[in-house]
């Protein structure tokens, strides 16, 4: 699989309203990262949701990790889904579930052991810092732990893709310092490729990246 | 607090759904019981100048169970004091004989009147008293009280049934969040809806396993037992590995397919 990422020419909307991407292509590699910048309401998300399955092109094709989106089944989407980590702007972290739990979410599903689970989860966290915070509940946390439990959650069953939508956004410089380290540690350690849809790209990030600007719809690649 | 009530409201919904069911078993057995009893104690009475034969009188009337030659020895003991022995003697011999007939089931009105038109058709026999009235009457009333209890059962399962799926809807809602999260990781649909399928399935096991106690216990209670006396009915004894198996099974499925349905509706994401 040469490429992880394959989209020609993305018309996404939601519902009947006025598509918010109108032609979005992009061809990315394996280990490759990649940021996607544009101003606010411009689609960023969009295109993340389109990525994992939450919305669908109206157009244009799409193949990630090579599972192709033309007539795709429940069960081929969650087994794509089951390849991807995924951080949400919103973290989505389950609130009835402790810390742990929920960062060995994509292992469960995965159908991993409880020993593997916990293990990994474990690991995790102390990676995130937040290995004390083991057994506390999501609301009990401030929002850059809560982040950060997201990002462990994402790297878990180490993923092909990571998806992050603004994983720094309103978090202290601390968090997301600790943010940007484990997503450029997914991509040098463990081959990960790593799709970041943001505002600013870090400064001080000190690795190769491919930039894709959108704006009116459309996706531009910056060189 | 709502937990534990939340929970209350599919155990008793599927106590009740059970209950309904297992009750119009009940009633069919106590029903068929004292039909029974109808049958062993109605009888058509024929009067007849010659010898009836029960195998001519089966061929023609096939319900006929048994025949049986009524002895006129007590109308005679009765008249004794008033004739001579000479005219009893005489009477003895000109005397009809009475026959009892009895029948393998309840029949109907319609039926009752055919088989008194056949027994007519036989030349020997002048009279015939089938008490159709008195036995129509007591059976129509248990009909009635059957069907009633059907009606009354099919109205409280249907409002139980109802409840259940309202309370899945609620859970199912409560719930959505976290379905759809793991949804976007990729679980499968039984997965997601693990926590639902358990609480709805315990419930209903514990529901299930409350109505087969209270139909083993009710019936051997001697408040019940001395009511069911004097109604002159039989409560039929429950058999917990057929009937008792039968409403833990039929919980389960219902469980099963409520969650499937109401989840598959609410929780697409």
């Amino acid at each position: 699989m040469e490429y992880v990422i394959k989209a020609s020419g993305l018309n996404i909307s939601y519902g009947r309203d006025e598509p918010i991407i109108t032609d979005a292509s992009m061809q990315i590699k394996a280990q490759e990262f990649v940021f996607i910048t544009g101003k606010s309401g411009s689609g960023k998300s969009t295109i993340i949701k389109s990525l994992y399955g939450e919305l669908f092109p109206n157009h244009g094709s799409l193949n990630v990790c090579g599972i192709d989106f033309k007539n795709i089944s429940s069960s081929k989407l969650n087994l794509l889904r089951r390849y991807l980590g995924v951080v949400f702007q919103d973290y989505k972290l389950i609130d009835e579930w402790t810390v742990e739990q929920n960062v060995m979410l994509p292992l469960i599903i995965g159908g991993f052991s409880k020993s593997v689970c916990v293990k990994q989860a474990h690991k995790l966290l102390k990676h995130v810092k937040l290995l004390h915070k083991i057994n506390k509940y999501p609301y009990e946390l401030s929002g850059g732990e809560q982040q950060r439990v997201a990002m462990a959650r994402a790297l878990a069953h180490n993923p092909v893709l990571i998806l992050a939508d603004e994983p720094t956004g309103n978090l202290d410089t601390y968090s997301s310092e600790v943010i940007w380290n484990l997503l450029k540690g997914a991509k040098e350690h463990l081959g990960t490729t790593v799709l970041v849809v943001t505002h600013n790209i870090p400064s001080t990030l000190g690795i190769d990246y491919k930039h894709y600007f959108l704006e009116g719809g459309v996706l531009h690649e910056v060189s | 607090m709502r937990s534990v009530s939340s929970h209350f409201s599919i155990m008793i919904s599927v106590f009740v759904l059970l209950f309904s069911f297992q009750f119009t078993n009940v009633i069919k057995s106590i029903v068929n019981d004292y039909a029974t009893k109808i049958v062993n104690d109605y009888a058509i009475v024929v009067v007849s100048s010659n010898e009836l034969k029960e195998d001519e009188l089966k061929k023609q009337i096939p319900e006929i169970e048994s025949i049986s030659e009524i002895s006129s020895k007590k109308i005679l003991d009765r008249l004794k004091n008033d004739m001579s022995s000479k005219n009893l003697a005489l009477l003895q011999v000109a005397l009809p004989k009475f026959y009892s007939l009895k029948l393998e089931s309840i029949p109907n009105k319609k039926r009752i009147e055919v088989i008194k038109q056949k027994l007519l058709g036989i030349t020997s026999i002048t009279r015939i008293e089938t008490f159709a009235k008195t036995h129509e009457k007591m059976f129509k009333m248990f009909l009635l009280l059957q069907s009633m209890v059907y009606i009354f059962a099919f109205f409280v399962a249907f409002v139980a049934v109802l409840l259940i799926f309202k309370q899945i809807r609620i859970w199912t809602y409560e719930h959505n969040r976290r379905m759809s999260i793991m949804t976007l990781f990729g679980a499968s649909f039984f997965m997601k809806s693990a926590m639902l399928y358990r609480m709805t399935l315990v419930d209903s096991l514990l529901s299930s396993i409350a109505v087969c106690a209270l139909y083993t216990i009710a019936p051997k209670l001697s408040i019940v037992q001395a009511y069911a006396a004097e109604l002159d009915i039989m409560l039929p004894e429950f058999n917990l590995l057929v009937e008792g198996g039968t409403l833990v099974g039929a919980s389960i499925a219902f469980a099963l397919i409520a969650v499937t349905i109401v989840s598959r509706k609410i929780g697409r994401v």
